[in-house]
């Protein structure tokens, strides 16, 4: 019955070359059971790890099973093995809107003027604005002539930015400005780049500019494989993933 | 995806049933009514560019008598909106309709149109909560690094308003002969936590809404007024899970955001009858799609107030 609406079951799968380093894989779907078959280690060479098995909403999220060929003579003796460690780790994301914040935790009395900030990738020649800085409030934070102003951002590191003027791009020289205390927020400004920034040309095959278009982003099914699972290098793998229609609980059958 | 049966929304034959279902709680949708509304045409593209020019410098230019002044550039911003499709859908089983003693279609109609008001209110709100500037309320005495709100704070939070020209939503309440009244001034819109309503009423401006010189303005979701702001307050507003919350009051000014749908199908109900997808006519589908995207368009023009509760 369940089979009849689409989107009730659903079942994909996946090849890969693995690079035995750990990988994040994304679904189409949330995965009921996801199997792994290491085809390179579907061999009857003993310690060889052929399948791995992972069950959502198991009690730990690197609990999971895999067959583990334990006797080459026999060449079809296999036992079952508890990955407890290198494992499988849910790593769905929420999804919704990416943030555009930093908090502010340094900036220089010079010129230009460098903001340390708490870890955001700006681009150079984004539109920053600076907020929660000043002197009307209890404990006066310093900067007073930069709160609530707006910058065009030169990007020195991950934590550091320098400003400029967002509208002549002349840099800001703070040597003057009140000394730096605490506190200060930093927002990306509108999702949008330097003031006429480059326009897209019809020939061009690069965009010059990342837009940031204002975008909620969906829930994302990711598992990552540890390499517990993604065996050697090279090794040739067939993912089966699949979300069942219904799982019913049958509870104590005692 | 699950089909309603009667395994889970069964009769209720064995008592006397009454056949109006009770009342739903639905939470206040406050975030949108704040913007201004765009759409797409179709056939077209999923995405809107919203240009705006950029201030001329007007400082002073007393032009010589032999030649004209340097040109300037026009500058502008452009701002990226990209709509999506939103959606849910709910199957009930022919069985519910046949047994089940309340109109069960009817009230989960009104139930997914609750829920998709819903749905795109919150998208708005977390672009609010991803893309607006903030500022701290640091002048109380909760002894918490983001305090109470106190009117000194929302006097900040105008401030920046105000010093980015913004301009006001509301126009001035009049004041009326009624005893305890008085007006109301021309204000921004504050969208603010329930659970912030006596920190609300403690600031120093407050007018509670029955306090308004009239009532024909007053919004469902309006608690008051203080200065210049007029306090909007909902369950959907933006509260962090850190301890303690931390709380979102967002002030918003004319022009601050919009948000942009396509054409006349932006919201669409779809409620396809027995038999939709099935041999036996046993399943019916019912569900809406939202074709929607909310865009800060000048942040100058909006900034977020953050706050924690009061200490009891």
């Amino acid at each position: 019955m369940s089979d009849l609406f689409l989107g009730q079951s659903c079942s994909e799968a996946f090849t890969f070359q693995s690079a035995a380093a750990a990988h994040t894989f994304t679904f189409n779907f949330q995965p009921d059971k996801v199997v792994f078959n290491n085809l390179t280690g579907w061999t009857s060479t003993a310690g060889k790890l052929p399948i791995s098995t992972w069950f959502r909403d198991q009690t730990t999220a690197a609990h999971a099973y895999q067959q583990k060929v334990i006797d080459s003579a026999a060449a079809q003796s296999f036992n079952f093995v508890d990955l407890s460690s290198n494992g499988f780790t849910v790593a769905d994301t929420d999804g919704g809107q990416s943030t555009s914040k930093c908090t502010i935790s340094a900036a220089t009395q010079a010129d230009p003027c460098v903001i340390t900030h708490s870890t955001f990738t700006f681009q150079t020649n984004q539109i920053v604005r600076i907020t929660d800085l000043g002197s009307d409030m209890p404990t006066a934070r310093g900067m007073d002539q930069l709160n609530n102003n707006r910058y065009r951002v030169v990007v020195l590191s991950s934590t550091t930015i320098s400003l400029k003027d967002p509208i002549t791009g002349e840099p800001i020289d703070s040597t003057a400005f009140t000394a730096y205390v605490s506190g200060g927020r930093l927002t990306l400004e509108t999702h949008v780049l330097a003031l006429n920034h480059p326009q897209v040309t019809p020939y061009s095959n690069t965009n010059p500019y990342d837009p940031n278009a204002f975008q909620y982003d969906p829930i994302s099914y990711q598992l990552t494989a540890g390499t517990g699972v993604m065996g050697t290098d090279n090794d040739l793998f067939f993912i089966e993933s699949y979300k069942f229609g219904q799982i019913t609980a049958l509870g104590d059958l005692a | 995806m699950t089909v309603t049966t009667t395994a889970g929304y069964g009769s209720m034959s064995d008592s006397w049933a009454h056949r109006a279902l009770l009342q739903r709680s639905k939470p206040r949708c406050i975030h949108n009514i704040l913007g201004r509304a765009f759409s797409l045409p179709q056939k077209n593209t999923d995405a809107m560019i919203f240009r705006r020019q950029e201030n001329l410098n007007s400082d002073p230019v007393v032009l010589p008598q032999d030649s004209d002044p340097a040109p300037e550039q026009v500058l502008k911003f452009d701002i990226a909106v990209t709509v999506q499709e939103f959606g849910k859908v709910v199957l009930l089983g022919r069985k519910v309709l046949l047994v089940v003693e309340d109109d069960t279609a009817v009230e989960t109609a009104d139930n997914l149109s609750q829920c998709m008001h819903t749905m795109l209110d919150k998208v708005t709100r977390d672009v609010f909560d991803s893309s607006v500037a903030s500022i701290s309320c640091l002048n109380g005495t909760n002894g918490n690094a983001i305090t109470e709100l106190t009117q000194t704070d929302v006097n900040r939070a105008i401030a920046y308003l105000d010093i980015n020209n913004t301009e006001k939503m509301t126009p001035t309440i009049d004041g009326s002969s009624r005893f305890g009244t008085g007006p109301v001034e021309s204000a921004f819109w504050v969208t603010a936590h329930v659970a912030l309503k006596p920190d609300i009423r403690a600031l120093d401006a407050f007018l509670p809404t029955a306090q308004y010189g009239s009532q024909e303005a007053v919004l469902q979701a309006e608690f008051g007024a203080t200065d210049e702001a007029r306090w909007l307050t909902s369950t959907l507003v933006k509260v962090s899970s850190a301890n303690p919350p931390v709380y979102n009051n967002t002030f918003v000014g004319a022009n601050a955001f919009g948000y942009v749908g396509i054409d006349d199908v932006s919201t669409e109900m779809i409620l396809k009858p027995l038999g939709f997808n099935d041999y036996l006519n046993r399943f019916q589908s019912m569900g809406f799609t939202a074709w929607f995207a909310a865009g800060i368009l000048d942040d100058s023009h909006i900034v977020t107030l953050l706050s924690t509760k009061a200490a009891a």
